[in-house]
């Protein structure tokens, strides 16, 4: 176990420094050469002058590798550099964007665990009933709609139809559409004051396709629970089928679907991005979005290289957990990785 | 974008140790399994929709009476359905109808093309990774992370971007060159699993070489779970395809690509929502087509999950 | 059983039909906000004493899709943030665009403004007790300070080159004086004395815009002047920064120090406007219907339904031109041997259909190049801009019969996304039915105009603000061949229109200097056929009028946020 441990977290190397220097890598292959649109910004055309200031600042005028050394040295001691425009620290932009993705991303999991295990495990034991086929549409739709969609119409039916301007309604029953309001919050994660209104959608956006897919994740693995041969044994033991699937049925089927949502804990900060864009909700998504617009090329590797950790690591503690829970590996089987 | 990384969740193949794939011995046979699908009466819908819209597809002049680029009513823009126009017209007066037939042909090339691309990088390197095992699995195993770890948006808009934004062949490119992922440990998985099997032992003691055991046992095994994936993929590939039209990478005006569609439709829905509505329907019922063929197929190929009879 | 399915099967029709109807009939009520246009949009304002005063305002409508890149005045070139520079900042002189068609030049940090005989001499006395903010005096050195440090070459932004006026500037931009020399100031007697480079009659337009804005003694003191943007920039204007710019908000609060507008307004009606960055025009507009925000911009295909629900500045007027310009340089359309081609493609455009279609008849065909609200300004100017294809199908016969062919189709460039593209679909549609054959070709928005500068042109989308209501403006920042490099983005070259722009602007008789730049026009758009208008832009804030009392837009298209006024 210890051995499988180790190796695992060895592997961890590789697989970030493999994904940062392929980014690295991109960011020079884009066109345009990128000490001009830094000094040039959107819209005009830099003098001479300009671009060899920014050249001279950020050292783009060197050879590749000697930028490349640079910047793994600068990396490494968490020096993740300056950002191209307005030359703000990046670990200053990481420190207020990571929170912000993070709640939401907490939030968007636990509708996930609550809805979407409830729904399977429901639709599961009711196999074939009309609440059942229901549910295989409802939730396929909700992974059929693009998010960006989703959170439109969400937009407008709970934030501007409820609004001042349309219906007008009390304003515990307006929702928001933008920002985050007070950015209140309690114990980190649990938002006060005017915040929960500028939550509720992004998260429940966000939230929508994984939901689904735990859905119909959890009744899959709940229905092959259901006929396997313990269950059958439970069953002419006596037990009745409601103590057949408390005790052994949920448990095991619950496992694949722990791994779902673990993976999707790690995917889920960095793959809002549209849900942060639909709702200016500025967390890592949103920012790293707009870094690679802008050729921001510190911001862009940075926060990617906060995501790729996250998803890496929360990676690794899912699959110790799952090998420990697996008696064949902990016993030190097999080769398996 | 859970989609594509994690086909356990589509295939309802559950992984059991970290990476190994429950993979049960007894192969249905092809009549059964074409009688269980038939009875799979939200999978036989399925198959009907989509044998409908290849149909449309393919004779998109017959059915459509506007060419869906250059055909504009001149004072009629954002015009709801009506009898000339059966879905309405767009921002400049194009027929929404025929750019939603002339659109079946982007989205289901694209859907079908990068489904393929990534289903050959796919099984090539699962095949490859699992067969051989060691440094050679490590190494796949490695890259595959590495492409994982990387938030898929980022991914696209930096491929797309180096690529050349706006065409249809760096969209496929794109969507091809990040769907991979998924569907390498599925197969690897598969693979694994298999190898340990009693028949493989039995067929090795015999003398059989490897390559024949994964080329006639194992590989066929592996399609399965491949094919339902490839077929939820698809997809999955024309919600991507949205997904960056939204993002300002996806095909450019004046193709009739849904995607693209949508992205321009979700400006006017409070006052011209059947801009949106429409292709968003089309995309909505496709995917879910796509998606009820895979379920059928997944049911169908294997009788044990479909529980108690 | 039986009673459960029909139970969740009439729960589920039920939902879809409420769904179905929500989503109809969310754009058609108009039982709300009475659309009355809001107030007036010209700036006619007598002195108020403090009623309807104070309030906050929260704007979405001005930073749509990015914050903005500088708000320091030497640097910044767009016009977004020009709006909060405008309400930070007090300039030597200001534009009273009561009469939309004829701004006049008011002096507004400056008592006078006294032009030499020949208009090349300029002297600027300041008045008397003015301040910034913080209580530092505004004197001519003020002035000197803020040119300096804008014609610093290692510093210098997109506007640097309007230094080349003034006598020394370029010397000083080129990094071969220390100063202008052409700027004396005298602190004693409050005068600033600016010497130009060459005679130039609408300095005073100049002088007043935002590259020469004062800068208090606090920028010395400033190790990188790039900081001066991150930190608290301290100005003269009617509002201040309340902290330092973040990416989501500017935040402005009143100056109690301010010394008053052209029209004898002291005090700004509002206690604090808020500015909100948006990811994009939708987003902005549902947060501004939802109520989170007072003001929005008009997304495109929305304006009728925005008119219709609330107030808009629609009826403004602003001095702007949408055109299409056109590389001279291009061997199969530019130059003198193929005007026949241009004047082919200019006539075959449909100008009033892509009116209807894209900006639903809101803003104004061109017939010209310089819009109006511009001195000068005549309707008419070109010839070949109305829609006429027998004609164009004829000017392109008779250029292919002389001998020239297109042997690919012509590549039309806009950038991509930010609504170009049906104006463009269009435009090739109005061609292919006269018989020429183009193609779109869409760029990236980020590296457009880089693009552009490097040559990229052959058919290109283009557009200009007027940054001053001067007819210069237009002809010598767009067409001159000083601007080859800059703005001049088709490399545009003809030495008659050249001298006509240099003489004009060296004429100091109002009606003479008109007359001379109309005949650079007509150079431009009838002989060359250099360039093709489309459209003049309009005012393009909504906003909410049982909020906002006051909301008026110039013809510059800046907000005059002092007069700003909320519903008592």
């Amino acid at each position: 176990m210890t051995s499988y441990i180790i190796r695992r977290v060895l592997l961890i190397i590789p697989t970030v420094f493999g994904a940062l220097s392929f980014l690295f890598f991109i960011f020079f292959a884009l066109p345009g050469d990128p000490a001009e649109l830094i000094a040039g910004g959107a819209d005009r055309n830099p003098s001479p002058e300009a671009v060899a200031q920014v050249n001279d600042r950020y050292g783009l005028d060197e050879p590749l590798i000697e930028q490349f050394a640079d910047y793994w040295k600068r990396t490494l001691s968490w020096d993740l550099g300056e950002s191209y425009e307005g030359r703000r620290s990046v670990n200053e932009i990481l420190g207020e964007t990571a929170p912000r993705s993070i709640r939401l991303g907490i939030w968007a999991i636990i509708i996930e665990i609550v809805v979407g295990i409830s729904v399977g495990l429901v639709s599961a034991i009711r196999r074939y009933s009309i609440s059942d086929k229901l549910t295989t549409i409802a939730t396929a739709a909700a992974s059929a709609i693009p998010v960006f969609v989703l959170g439109y119409f969400l937009q407008y039916w709970f934030a501007v139809l409820p609004g001042p301007n349309k219906w007008d309604l009390p304003q515990w029953a307006q929702l928001k559409t933008q920002g985050r309001g007070d950015d209140s919050w309690l114990l980190f994660f649990i938002p006060t004051g005017d915040t929960w209104r500028h939550l509720v959608l992004p998260a429940i956006t966000l939230a929508s396709v994984s939901t689904a897919l735990a859905a119909r994740m959890m009744r899959g693995s709940m229905l092959e629970v259901l006929g396997a041969d313990y269950m059958r044994t439970a069953r002419a033991k006596g037990l009745t089928e409601r103590q057949v699937i408390g005790r052994h049925g949920v448990r095991n089927a619950m496992l694949p679907v722990v791994t779902l949502i673990g993976i999707d804990f790690g995917t889920t900060i960095g793959a809002s991005i549209l849900t942060e864009t639909v709702f200016s909700w500025r967390g890592l998504g949103y920012t790293i979005a707009e870094a690679i617009d802008a050729r921001d090329l510190p911001v862009m590797l940075g926060l990617t290289l906060v995501v790729v950790l996250a998803y890496t690591v929360i990676n690794l503690i899912v699959d110790i957990s799952y090998a420990w829970f697996d008696p064949r590996v902990r016993l030190g089987g097999s080769e398996t990785r | 974008m859970t989609f594509v990384d994690q086909p356990e969740a589509l295939t309802g193949t559950p992984t059991g140790e970290a990476g190994i794939a429950d993979v049960h011995e007894a192969q249905p046979l092809g009549r059964d399994v074409l009688r269980r699908f038939r009875r799979n009466k939200l999978a036989m819908l399925g198959l009907a929709f989509i044998v409908l819209l290849i149909l449309a597809a393919i004779f998109a002049p017959l059915i459509t009476s506007y060419d869906p680029i250059h055909d504009r009513a001149r004072g009629q823009y954002r015009d709801g359905p009506s009898a000339e126009h059966w879905l309405g017209t767009d921002t400049i007066g194009r027929d929404v109808f025929s750019r939603i037939v002339y659109g079946a042909r982007i989205s289901l090339r694209i859907g079908i093309l990068a489904t393929a691309l990534s289903l050959l990088i796919g099984v090539t390197l699962g095949s490859i990774a699992g067969f051989f095992g060691g440094i050679i699995d490590s190494i796949v195993m490695r890259i595959t992370d590495m492409f994982l770890a990387i938030p898929y948006i980022v991914l696209a808009i930096a491929i797309a971007t180096v690529v050349g934004r706006g065409k249809e062949n760096t969209v496929i490119l794109v969507l091809g060159l990040t769907g991979w992922l998924a569907i390498v440990r599925v197969v690897r998985a598969t693979f694994l699993g298999l190898k340990e099997l009693e028949y493989v032992e039995a067929a090795r003691a015999l003398g059989f070489s490897r390559l024949r055991i994964m080329a006639r046992h194992v590989l066929p095994n592996a399609l399965q779970p491949v094919i339902v994936y490839g077929t939820i993929a698809i997809g999955g590939v024309i919600l991507a395809e949205a997904a960056l039209s939204f993002l300002g990478v996806g095909v450019f005006d004046p193709t009739p690509s849904w995607g693209l569609m949508i992205e321009n439709g979700r400006r006017d829905l409070a006052n011209a929502p059947h801009m949106l509505f429409f292709p968003g329907l089309a995309v909505l019922l496709t995917v879910l087509a796509f998606v009820f063929v895979g379920d059928g197929l997944r049911d169908a190929l294997d009788p044990k999950l479909r529980g108690r009879e | 059983m039986r009673s459960e399915r029909a139970w969740y099967l009439r729960v589920f029709a039920l939902v879809c039909a409420l769904a179905l109807v929500l989503a109809a009939c969310g754009g058609d009520d108009d039982d709300d906000g009475d659309a009355t246009g809001g107030g007036d949009d010209d700036g006619t304002e007598e002195p108020t004493d403090g009623a309807g005063e104070g309030g906050e305002l929260i704007d979405l409508g001005t930073f749509v899709g990015d914050p903005p890149e500088f708000l320091d005045p030497a640097l910044n070139s767009t016009l977004d943030a020009y709006q909060v520079i405008n309400a930070l900042y007090d300039g030597l002189t200001e534009i009273d665009s009561t009469d939309p068609a004829n701004p006049k030049i008011v002096p507004l940090v400056a008592e006078t403004v006294e032009p030499n005989e020949d208009a090349t001499v300029w002297t600027f006395t300041i008045k008397e007790g003015q301040t910034f903010s913080d209580g530092e005096p505004i004197l001519p050195s003020s002035f000197q300070r803020a040119w300096e440090r804008a014609s610093d070459p290692d510093f210098a932004g997109d506007y640097s080159y309007l230094f080349n006026f003034i006598q020394g500037g370029a010397e000083k931009l080129a990094g071969e004086a220390e100063t202008i020399s052409g700027v004396e100031v005298d602190d004693e007697a409050m005068t600033l004395t600016v010497t130009l480079a060459a005679p130039y009659s609408n300095f005073d337009a100049v002088a007043g815009f935002q590259l020469f804005f004062p800068m208090p003694s606090a920028v010395d003191d400033l190790a990188d002047q790039n900081e001066w943007d991150d930190g608290l920039m301290i100005g003269n204007g009617p509002y201040m920064l309340e902290a330092p710019r973040t990416d989501e908000e500017i935040i402005l609060v009143r100056n109690d120090r301010w010394a008053g507008d052209i029209f004898g307004n002291t005090r700004p009606k509002l206690d604090r406007i808020v500015f909100r960055t948006s990811a994009d025009p939708e987003t902005a507009y549902n947060a501004f219907e939802a109520g989170e925000g007072d003001t929005a911009n008009i997304p495109p295909g929305r304006v009728n339904e925005a008119d219709e629900n609330y107030a808009t500045t629609l009826d403004v007027q602003v001095s702007g031109s949408y055109h299409f310009e056109i590389k001279w340089t291009d061997p199969v359309v530019g130059g003198p041997e193929n005007k026949l081609l241009r004047q082919a493609i200019s006539q075959a455009i449909d100008r009033d259909e892509i009116n209807e279609a894209v900006y639903e008849g809101t803003r104004t065909t061109s017939t010209g190049i310089t819009p109006p609200g511009i001195p000068g300004f005549q309707e008419g100017l070109c010839d070949y801009c109305a829609y006429d294809p027998e004609a164009a199908q004829a000017a392109f016969e008779e250029w292919q019969a002389a001998g020239n062919s297109l042997s690919e189709p012509i590549r039309v460039l806009f950038n991509a996304g930010a609504g170009h593209e049906d104006v463009v679909q269009i435009m090739i549609d109005n061609l292919a039915a006269v018989g020429i054959e183009a193609q779109a070709d869409p760029r990236s928005t980020e590296t457009y105009f880089s693009e552009l500068a490097d040559g990229a042109c052959v058919i290109c989308r283009s557009g200009w603000y007027a940054d001053y209501p001067t007819y210069d403006n237009f002809m010598y920042d767009l067409f001159h061949s000083d601007a080859i490099g800059g703005n001049n983005h088709g490399e545009y070259s003809n030495p008659e229109f050249d001298e006509l722009v240099n003489q004009a602007k060296q004429e100091t008789d109002i009606e003479a200097q008109a007359e001379l730049f109309r005949q650079a026009e007509d150079i431009l758009l009838n002989e060359d056929i250099a360039v093709i208008p489309i459209n003049w832009y309009l005012g393009d804030y909504v906003y909410n009028p049982e909020k906002i009392a006051n909301f008026p837009q110039t013809t510059l298209g800046l907000i005059l946020w002092e007069q700003v006024e909320l519903v008592a």
